[in-house]
């Protein structure tokens, strides 16, 4: 449990000192992620249990900070420490997608998808809730729930995420259905774009779905230590996941927004647009250039 | 048990195994924690409607657990997708579509399309198409529930006793009998 600091609008002192920051212009893939490994980064994987003994894991995965949850006949939730299987292989695809991008990153198996319906719901949100609780830099949730009944308490959950410095990756929804936690500004929602380079991803300027990574017909790992073919935003976001998890490895104490504004700044589009991030418009190196020549002549001075 | 599919349901099935170009494809259904086919499509349709399966295996019972809509295709060689529906009717798909049907209450069933013609896998455009269609299903199968679960009135259970008597006399006669004496007796 990270130590409570009171929140900064309750301080009378001065805006506190940053030592150093990075300019917009700053901003490139080369920058944010090249040499990284996702050395010291920790990922969770909430889904249907992580198969860690996955030839195509190299062994990433902390079996023995593994947990389970499920609801039991009682209705009360059940937690299950170490190790645990992959119910399907959807666990284990997101897995290997992380692994490939961020090789030593540490990925932890949080298995909420197991057998039975009853409170799946309930298991999610624990499950959500353990992770943030750990305070796990990256999490990936490649599902989500439509029950309305759950969006306040999943809300919550992502907001107290988003403040402890959790950096959550969900997968948005195909249709213009809701889709908890997807919807919500504290997590980045990504959908399939059409690439099929692991780190070629798009900003979505129209929110919800706020990135786009490759998430069809993607080689990935299942269970029983196999592989298929698969096609889905469920694949998408693990792509953000471990770009998300490289980048903090190589730059330690970024904040999510910060996180968000380097994905946006090193997106494939943002890159390749006619005016790169953080340039000023023609227009306002005008405005400015014009600005600063008044500015010279008005105490005697000519730009050289 | 064959059951007669509802034709709302049975349309927007076929919908959705025509438009995305596969050979076989189901609707069911959750009820607790069993996916029951309520419409099917293709060569198995006679033997997968009215089919129960635990939600717990295949693509049908990942996606409504997960909320997530899935298109799997396996590796030449590599391990077969067998389990859940296609384990019984028997089949070895090449492809597989999984789409999650929902209501306002959450998932209540399940879409599955399997075996892309000209075995090819199913597209992003197929996913996008077929979850369309699931979210209609969800709307219809989450009207209908009420239906199915409903408990006939006693009038009407004892006709159709009377009309299952008419065929096997022994099992049926003395059932109805004892019914309608109830009935009668208020």
């Amino acid at each position: 449990m990270a130590e409570a600091v009171p929140p900064a609008y309750s301080r009378d002192s001065t805006v506190v000192r940053i030592g150093e920051v990075a300019s917009l212009d700053d901003l490139s893939p080369e920058w944010a992620w090249g040499g990284a490994t996702g050395r010291g980064v920790r990922v969770a994987i909430i889904d249907s249990g992580v198969e860690a003994d996955h030839p195509d894991l190299g062994g990433c995965v902390d079996v023995s900070r593994g947990m389970a949850f499920t609801v039991d006949a009682d209705g009360n939730l059940v937690e299950t420490p170490g190790e645990h299987d992959d119910s399907f292989g959807h666990a284990t695809a997101c897995a290997g997608i992380v692994h490939q991008l961020a090789p030593e990153a540490r990925i932890t198996s949080v298995k909420v998808l197991g057998a039975g319906l009853t409170g799946k719901a309930a298991a999610f949100l624990r499950g959500l809730a353990w992770a943030v609780e750990q305070d796990f830099e990256v999490i990936n949730l490649s599902l989500g729930t439509s029950r309305r009944d759950w969006a306040l308490p999943f809300y919550e959950v992502c907001d107290q995420g988003y403040f402890r410095n959790s950096f959550i990756v969900t997968a948005a929804n195909n249709v213009a259905r809701p889709s908890y936690p997807s919807l919500y500004a504290s997590v980045a929602s990504v959908a399939c774009n059409m690439s099929h380079d692991p780190f070629r991803f798009h900003y979505n300027p129209q929110p919800p779905t706020e990135f786009l990574a490759p998430g069809i017909d993607i080689d990935i790992a299942w269970r029983d230590g196999s592989r298929l073919r698969g096609t889905g935003n469920s694949y998408a976001a693990p792509h953000i996941t471990g770009v998300a998890a490289l980048i903090r490895s190589k730059h330690l104490g970024l904040r999510p927004f910060q996180l968000k504004t380097i994905l946006w700044a090193t997106a494939a589009n943002v890159r390749e647009a006619p005016r790169p991030a953080g340039r000023l418009s023609r227009n306002m190196q005008q405005l400015t250039s014009i600005r600063a020549s008044s500015a010279l002549a008005a105490v005697g001075l000519t730009r050289s | 048990m064959n059951v007669a599919p509802e034709p709302i349901l049975q349309a927007l099935l076929d919908a959705a195994v025509n438009s995305t170009g596969g050979t076989d494809g189901w609707l069911l259904v959750l009820r607790d924690d069993v996916l029951e086919v309520v419409a099917a499509s293709g060569p198995s349709a006679a033997t997968a409607l009215g089919v129960s399966v635990s939600a717990d295996t295949g693509t049908a019972g990942f996606v409504v657990r997960s909320g997530q809509p899935v298109a799997l295709a396996p590796r030449p060689g590599g391990p077969a997708l067998t389990s859940g529906m296609a384990a019984i009717v028997g089949r070895v798909p090449t492809s597989v579509l999984g789409i999650p049907c929902e209501s306002d209450e959450g998932v209540v069933g399940a879409l599955e399309v399997v075996d892309k013609a000209g075995g090819g896998t199913f597209t992003f455009d197929d996913v996008e198409l077929a979850t369309l269609l699931a979210g209609v299903a969800g709307v219809a199968l989450q009207t209908l529930k009420p239906l199915h679960n409903r408990v006939p009135d006693a009038g009407e259970l004892a006709g159709e006793l009377r009309r299952l008597a008419q065929s096997d006399p022994t099992r049926y006669a003395t059932v109805a009998s004892v019914l309608t004496a109830l009935i009668a007796s208020g």
